[in-house]
């Protein structure tokens, strides 16, 4: 076929009608409400832990956990941009963690050393990483589903900010049921529970998100 | 300055014409296509030479791929550096299926725009058909060392050669361009 021809009939199909970030957005909410249905099944009614944190914990997490997403999802979008630079938007999702890196600060600081272990594991360190990490799978599918819209060139860089963007989110559902109040909690069991989708989707990236 | 001057112009000539072709404006959006494929073929032509074939499929093979994913452009960010970004991954894309083991550089951008082009081919006119005469690692020994400036030893992780053969592909088709053109001198 000769170059004309097809510039010919490319430019008489009709303009799209979808909008990739949108979808992305439409997808992950979709997969997010899973997620939290998953969680009502297994642990129960939501927020049952917070007459007994405080409200200041639980806007802390929330806060945390809903910087993290849109952190992640604004540099996820930026990856499936041909010719669109990663390192002003991906360096933001370090300023949630950094935030929750002072606030760890000053509980060490206030808190004999032989306590520090409880601050980092607290009671469900376990079943928070294992929630998130499983949370996330809903999450994950209607993310990478969506992303296939988009236009990686860095197809391991993009899965893995998918994947991140996933267990971000998945890390707000867990937060309407995680008891633990500190934030040094936060950092040690929600970052590698939102860490497996991530390594998951820079594994599945270069296999999924080919165009 | 003039040349920063006219790629401003350029970018804002074809922003605004994939801004109107993404409202529906199809002559715009033609315009746009047929000047990208223009951009294209001088890109990918300049890293595949002597293979117009090939140029020609990753031309079209990238214009299918941005009209495919026109939604992905966003008007506020420049048109040029998105295609570019398409164009090389199309590019690597198409690296790693040949079969032919050649390394090309793909990490630099487009070149400077029409004028820069069209000096380059000027000078290019006569280089290729004197070249045309020596063998395909003879030509390229002498394009990477002597006309894109690489170092003998990048030229031979480049081309696959040795360092030596690099020397020796460099040395014997220098000698024999010298020939030609001392021979077409006699003629005349």
């Amino acid at each position: 076929m000769r170059t004309e021809d097809l510039i010919a009939d490319l430019a008489l199909t009709p303009i799209p009608q979808v909008r990739p970030p949108l979808r992305l957005v439409g997808a992950m909410l979709a997969g997010w409400i899973v997620a939290v249905l998953g969680l009502l099944m297994v642990l129960g009614p939501p927020l049952a832990a917070v007459p007994a944190t405080g409200m200041l914990p639980f806007a802390v997490k929330t806060a945390f956990a809903l910087s993290f997403t849109a952190t992640s999802v604004l540099a996820a979008l930026a990856a499936g941009r041909p010719g669109q630079k990663l390192t002003s938007r991906a360096p933001l999702i370090a300023a949630p963690f950094a935030v929750l890196l002072v606030l760890a600060a000053l509980e060490l600081g206030s808190t004999p050393s032989y306590s520090w272990p409880n601050l980092f594991m607290g009671t469900t360190y376990r079943s928070c990483i294992t929630a998130i990490a499983l949370g996330s799978v809903p999450v994950l599918i209607g993310t990478l589903w969506a992303y296939r819209e988009m236009a990686p060139t860095r197809l391991g860089v993009a899965g893995l900010l998918a994947g991140l963007s996933s267990g971000a989110a998945a890390a707000v559902a867990y937060a309407l049921y995680c008891p633990e109040t500190t934030a040094s909690f936060l950092l040690a069991a929600y970052t590698p529970g939102a860490l497996v989708p991530a390594i998951a989707g820079y594994l599945l990236g270069p296999k999924l998100l080919r165009w | 300055m003039k040349k920063y001057d006219e790629a401003d112009l350029l970018e804002a000539k074809l922003r605004a014409l994939m801004i109107a072709g993404m409202s529906g404006q199809s002559g715009a959006y033609q315009t746009l296509l047929s000047l990208s494929a223009e951009r294209l073929r001088s890109y990918f032509g300049r890293r595949l030479v002597g293979r117009e074939h090939d140029v020609e499929d990753l031309v079209q093979e990238t214009l299918i791929a941005m009209h495919r994913k026109r939604a992905t452009y966003d008007q506020s960010l420049p048109f040029t550096a998105w295609l570019h970004g398409i164009a090389r991954y199309r590019l690597i894309d198409f690296l790693r299926r040949d079969k032919r083991a050649v390394e090309v550089p793909v990490d630099d951008g487009f070149e400077g725009i029409e004028f820069d082009a069209f000096a380059a081919t000027l000078a290019k006119i006569d280089l290729d058909s004197l070249l045309a005469g020596l063998t395909p690692k003879q030509v390229d020994a002498i394009r990477l060392t002597r006309i894109d400036g690489y170092s003998i030893r990048e030229a031979a992780e480049m081309t696959g050669q040795s360092e030596p053969a690099v020397k020796v592909n460099v040395h014997r088709g220098l000698g024999r361009l010298i020939a030609s053109i001392k021979g077409s001198d006699d003629a005349n």
